[in-house]
């Protein structure tokens, strides 16, 4: 796998609160080279062995023409492309929910691009709400993927 | 049973997994997403969250969430079709030792160009009938 920090204690006291947090305002992203490694581990870790995922052979001769990631590989991407220091590492952050929309697949050696940052936020009784939004693109500009998701933030 | 997902009352062949500890880390290193609340079993019998307390470490909501992306794509690449889009709640944790069943079940068409659009009615749950995540897909497939 990419070296990637897995503590995510480290950096917390760096980390934007949901005090701090600005909505509508970008978060900081890098671009990441999509490997076939990232690619296939990812299918492994959700028992997904689909051959366009797999098989060079019958990736190429489908109307793919060639091998692509599953559509929710913005999962793995949305942490690749973000900063140890970036709130949605905060510890106990809890995914209340998302929503995706595709419109290309990912394909290995793509270098993708995220714009994501906090599109509101709210808290109701004693919880603390951000909703967050993401598109990634591709070298080109296209967009690959789009989404929304809901937290709930322990601070 | 309706054949395909063209046709509203066709239902994707669920898909049955079983979370373990083991499961749950492979897809932390996987995603990347080292959130302790997957992994820190000590920490996670203690914390709180909102007023909840887990117990113990539960599933990312994304690794289910994905399965029903991969119950659909299952079919619908075959078919020439595209998994366009997916929204879901994450409506109860999923926590090692659960077997989840994923559902879908079409349940409006729209005809667009050379495809027919399909909404669909998507659901986990598990061992106990709880459910999971609940939401909708949506996609296309290939005018017959």
């Amino acid at each position: 796998m990419p070296p990637t920090e897995t503590d995510y204690w480290k950096d917390e006291e760096r980390r934007a609160t949901w005090d701090d947090i600005e909505v509508g305002v970008s978060r900081a992203t890098k671009p990441v080279t999509l490997t076939l490694e990232i690619i296939q581990d990812y299918a492994r870790a959700i028992g997904d062995l689909n051959p366009l995922y797999f098989d060079e052979e019958y990736a190429r001769a489908s109307r793919f023409g060639g091998l692509i990631a599953p559509p929710t590989i913005h999962v793995p991407l949305m942490f690749l492309a973000t900063e140890t220091t970036d709130w949605m590492r905060t510890p106990g952050t809890v995914n209340c929910g998302q929503n995706w929309y595709y419109r290309r697949p990912a394909r290995p050696g793509d270098v993708v691009s995220l714009r994501a940052q906090a599109l509101d936020k709210v808290f109701r009784k004693d919880r603390l709400f951000v909703i967050h939004d993401n598109v990634f693109t591709d070298a080109g500009g296209q967009v690959l993927c789009a989404g929304r998701g809901w937290t709930m933030r322990p601070r | 049973m309706t054949a395909s997902p063209a046709e509203v009352g066709y239902e994707f062949p669920p898909v049955t997994f079983d979370v373990t500890k083991e499961m749950i880390r492979q897809y932390a290193e996987a995603s990347y997403d080292f959130n302790p609340l997957h992994l820190d079993e000590g920490w996670m019998e203690n914390a709180e969250f909102g007023h909840t307390q887990y117990g113990g470490v539960i599933a990312h909501g994304l690794m289910t969430y994905s399965v029903v992306g991969r119950m659909i794509t299952d079919v619908v690449y075959p078919l020439g079709g595209w998994h366009e889009r997916c929204e879901m709640r994450f409506t109860a944790p999923v926590r090692p030792g659960d077997t989840i069943t994923t559902t879908g079940r079409v349940t409006h068409v729209r005809r667009l160009g050379d495809d027919v659009l399909y909404a669909a009615a998507v659901e986990a749950r598990n061992q106990d009938g709880t459910v999971v995540e609940k939401g909708d897909a949506m996609g296309r497939v290939p005018a017959a």
